[in-house]
């Protein structure tokens, strides 16, 4: 057990957005909540999942939806407070910890900042281990434990219990709720007992993304320097760099999706994404995919930038970082491959092509 | 007969300059004289002097470009500006983020006085979060009011797409609180993000005190002396605005400071790659010049420790300047700023007879400073001491330099500023620091160069993507050019495409800039 501190918030937003691949949402909102909320309930306990009791339940947390809508409708602060309780009625037990859904972006975030308010521990890990943009890409489903029943709600705290008996289901269902409350809502699902996480989460998410952030901020030369430091630890490449020259993206179905057009030094970038960057093509060749993070810098600052953040004439340098173990499994591409997205080719890993 | 002429100023926090360069691009004249409280005779004194010593025909004036840190100071000092209500159309009441939480103490105070929630606002598709309700608005306008608002900052949730709440809540706080009251719509000053366009918000209302009077006076300034050519202000990205845009958002004006000077230091010195370290009356900024334009940034862009999310040069603003006030205890040194006595400098620093003790009389203590007509005998502070005070001085600068340039230490640093020859003559051995000719009307030169830019705000369908952008980009970049910018160096620098995410054939708002320098042929 350890104490999320101050420096460990700081060092999470930008670790979490690099593991964002763009997506997840930006969490520069969702840091000052979180300190908002430290400051007023003390600091969240960050637990090792060896330390919770096998029978004990934890509940995973996150805001589903397009995260360009984070950034202008922000939480009400209420969504939360009649999930739980009622996941705990539907579960005929007590939630003892919360865990981020996806570590990713903003919603690295989402279970800190309830977590503070309520006095509850949070455990170090996640059930993606990046961020993905629909709710059947976790390792809890690939290891068999039930989405349901899923929790929604809105900024009114009005609520939606889902019991699906699948995965897409739960996706489906929720993405259509969460379009009708304006493409954002509160989410909780994979509800689990200590032994079901223990065979099934990504463990230390929360120490990695600090670990990524603290090279990142601490490195005395930002920008291209720190990056280059970046690579080293997490074994990722850098594609490219260059200037953003379009960006052309819409809010459908409850996503962000578009694409991004850089003017690199090796040619024509082009980056695909739904709410992550998905893939990467050189001069339209494809170049490296999901499930690898796919990741933007701001050049000179060497801040990591999310999809809805991206602007005209920013110069960014674009990298990519190994997908977390269990996504390149056969069974982890079957839900995470280019072709699992609709792309027409194959997943090539980064560290096969560098 | 040269007839393109064209006026820089800057009105600085301590001094007004103005240069008057020629189609060559050339000072031709200069004239520096103090800051005034009323910002427009300072701008009158200098215009008239320009005139007078260049004997220049009026006619042949083709622009008078006036750039100002009066914002940023204004900000920076916390001096004079208004108390700010912020009214947001929230209908969920996103109250896990209050208005200016993270900002910093002293500055939240003395502007913010509180915050009222009304319903409406917008879901990304268009359909309202809560019914808007006008009245709503009249019962926040009272109450702010009877809290001691000064001015009003509206914003709505996805204003920049749906802006006609804002608008209708403008008019009802104005009825309420008389048609005169300052108000801020966010949605006319930010994009999307609702945290920083409200900080932008209430920062414009906040300048509205201390900037709009002034700019108001200097068309009048302007009539005095006969002058017919356009005035403008000069804004963040170094182009150039009109003066009413000015005194409805004097906030666009807050980082044209440093851009004006980065670049008149940049060319004054003939570099294109440098460390430029501007040392003013009432701060300094140091930022980086690449391939002769100011580095930007976007994210992480601060104000006095307020996020904002403009383009804006990547400034390091430090409140030190040949004005800031020295503190002392015996020889043992205190402070230096951040508090300056920026335009009372000549009255109140001990070198000039006054009675504050200053960075300036320091320097003039241990001979790196000469004012004529001076007398050192005045200052209370012993050489030891007068040491210790540029020794902090140069290694705050020296950290800033440091912070700025990160890896390219390979980088020339140019001085300039009033203050330049403070930090020169006690700049490090290791590295030669340079300061140009007229280093101390750079800022005023930069002004002069300002560049002119055309602004297509248009709402279009992008189902034809790349022919309809590659018609708008035509289209401001010939707005730019006739409004006078040199055709073959004008380029987009701005396009923002905000789609209306629920309407059919792609419709977006779109808005594309073009910029470049002005055609002097």
């Amino acid at each position: 057990m350890k104490l999320i501190s101050h420096d460990d918030l700081e060092n999470l937003a930008i670790g979490a957005t690099v593991l964002g691949s763009g997506g997840g949402g930006d969490p520069t909102y969702d840091i000052l909540i979180a300190k908002q909320s430290f400051e007023k309930f003390g600091p969240v306990r960050l637990m090792d999942i060896n330390e919770v009791g096998p029978d004990e339940y934890i509940a995973p947390l996150a805001y589903m939806g397009a995260p360009l809508v984070s950034i202008e409708k922000l939480p009400s602060g209420i969504e939360f407070d009649a999930i739980l309780p009622l996941a705990e009625k539907m579960i005929g037990n007590s939630i003892k910890y919360l865990i981020p859904a996806e570590i990713g972006g903003s919603n690295a975030f989402t279970p800190l900042i309830v977590a503070a308010s309520l006095g509850m521990p949070v455990i170090d890990g996640d059930l993606i281990g990046r961020a993905f943009p629909e709710l059947q890409i976790t390792s809890s489903n690939l290891k068999g434990i039930s989405p349901s029943p899923a929790i929604l709600a809105d900024s009114f705290g009005n609520t939606v219990v889902i019991n699906a008996k699948n995965a897409f289901t739960v996706e489906e269902y929720c993405r259509n709720i969460t379009m009708s409350t304006g493409s954002i809502a509160a989410l909780c699902l994979y509800i689990m007992t200590g032994q079901q996480a223990k065979g099934s989460i990504i463990r230390n998410s929360y120490s990695y993304a600090i670990a990524i952030g603290k090279i990142l901020r601490e490195t005395k030369e930002r920008g291209a320097v720190a990056i280059k430091d970046l690579m080293n630890y997490t074994k990722g490449v850098v594609l490219d760099s260059g200037t953003i020259t379009d960006i052309d993206q819409i809010i459908t179905d409850g996503f962000l999706k578009g694409s991004v057009a850089i003017k690199g030094t090796k040619g024509a970038l082009k980056i695909v994404y739904q709410n992550e960057y998905l893939a990467a093509f050189q001069n339209d060749k494809p170049l490296v995919s999901t499930p690898d993070i796919i990741t933007l810098f701001e050049e000179e600052s060497g801040i990591p930038i999310a999809s809805e953040s991206l602007a005209y004439g920013l110069r960014v340098i674009a990298v990519a970082i190994p997908a977390p173990d269990i996504w390149t499994t056969a069974e982890g591409l079957k839900l995470t491959s280019p072709k699992s997205f609709g792309f027409d080719f194959e997943y090539q890993p980064i560290c096969s092509r560098y | 007969m040269d007839k393109n002429y064209v006026i820089g100023i800057d009105i600085g926090g301590t001094h007004t300059d103005a240069v008057l360069i020629n189609s060559q691009q050339k000072i031709v004249c200069k004239y520096k004289t103090k800051t005034t409280v009323q910002l427009e005779d300072g701008v009158y004194a200098a215009l008239h002097q320009i005139l007078i010593e260049s004997n220049v025909s009026n006619h042949a004036i083709q622009g008078i470009f006036i750039g100002t840190t009066h914002s940023t100071n204004a900000i920076l000092e916390n001096q004079n500006l208004y108390k700010v209500g912020v009214i947001r159309i929230a209908g969920h009441r996103p109250d896990s983020l209050k208005p200016c939480y993270g900002w910093p103490n002293e500055i939240k105070d003395s502007v913010f006085t509180g915050y009222e929630t009304v319903d409406g606002g917008f879901e990304c598709d268009g359909r309202q979060i809560t019914p808007f309700n006008r009245n709503q608005c009249k019962i926040a306008a009272e109450k702010l009011a009877g809290r001691g608002a000064e001015s009003i900052a509206i914003v709505g949730v996805f204003s920049p797409i749906m802006g006609q709440q804002e608008q209708e809540c403008a008019d009802a706080v104005r009825e309420t609180l008389g048609s005169s009251f300052p108000i801020s719509q966010s949605s006319m000053i930010g994009g999307i993000g609702f945290i920083e366009r409200e900080n932008a918000a209430i920062l414009n209302c906040a300048l509205k005190r201390p900037i709009v009077k002034g700019f108001q006076n200097l068309e009048r300034v302007k009539e005095q002396l006969n002058l017919s050519c356009p005035l403008m202000i000069t804004q963040n990205d170094g182009s150039l605005i009109d003066l009413d845009q000015a005194i409805d958002h004097p906030l666009l004006t807050i980082s044209s400071g440093p851009t004006n000077s980065f670049i008149g230091a940049s060319k004054l010195a003939n570099v294109k790659n440098a460390i430029i370290i501007d040392i003013g009356g009432t701060s300094s900024d140091i930022g980086m010049i690449l391939n002769g334009y100011p580095k930007r940034s976007m994210h992480n862009i601060k104000i006095g420790g307020i996020t904002l999310n403009f383009r804006m040069p990547d400034v390091l603003a430090l409140a030190i300047g040949g004005g800031s006030y020295v503190q002392v205890n015996g020889s043992e040194l205190i402070s230096v700023g951040p508090k300056s006595c920026g335009k009372e400098l000549t009255h109140e620093a001990q070198v000039f007879g006054g009675k504050s003790l200053t960075l300036t009389d320091a320097a003039c203590k241990i001979g790196c400073l000469n004012i004529p007509n001076t007398d050192l005998s005045n200052i209370s502070l012993n050489s030891q001491t007068a040491h210790q005070v540029l020794q902090h001085v140069l290694e705050k600068i020296c950290y800033g330099v440091e912070r700025m340039q990160g890896n390219r230490t390979d980088l020339p640093i140019v001085l300039v500023g009033g203050g330049a020859p403070i930090a020169l003559s006690c700049s490090p051995k290791e590295i030669q620091w340079i300061s140009p000719a007229d280093a101390d009307v750079a800022n005023a030169f930069g002004a002069a160069l300002a560049e002119i830019s055309g602004t297509i705000d248009n709402v279009a369908s992008l189902a034809n993507r790349e022919s309809t952008l590659d018609k708008l980009k035509e289209e401001a970049h010939a707005l730019a050019v006739k409004q006078g910018a040199m055709s073959s160096k004008t380029e987009i620098v701005d396009v923002q495409i905000i789609p209306y995410h629920y309407m059919p054939n792609s419709l977006a708002r779109i808005i594309v800039k073009a910029s470049g320098p002005r055609n002097t042929a």
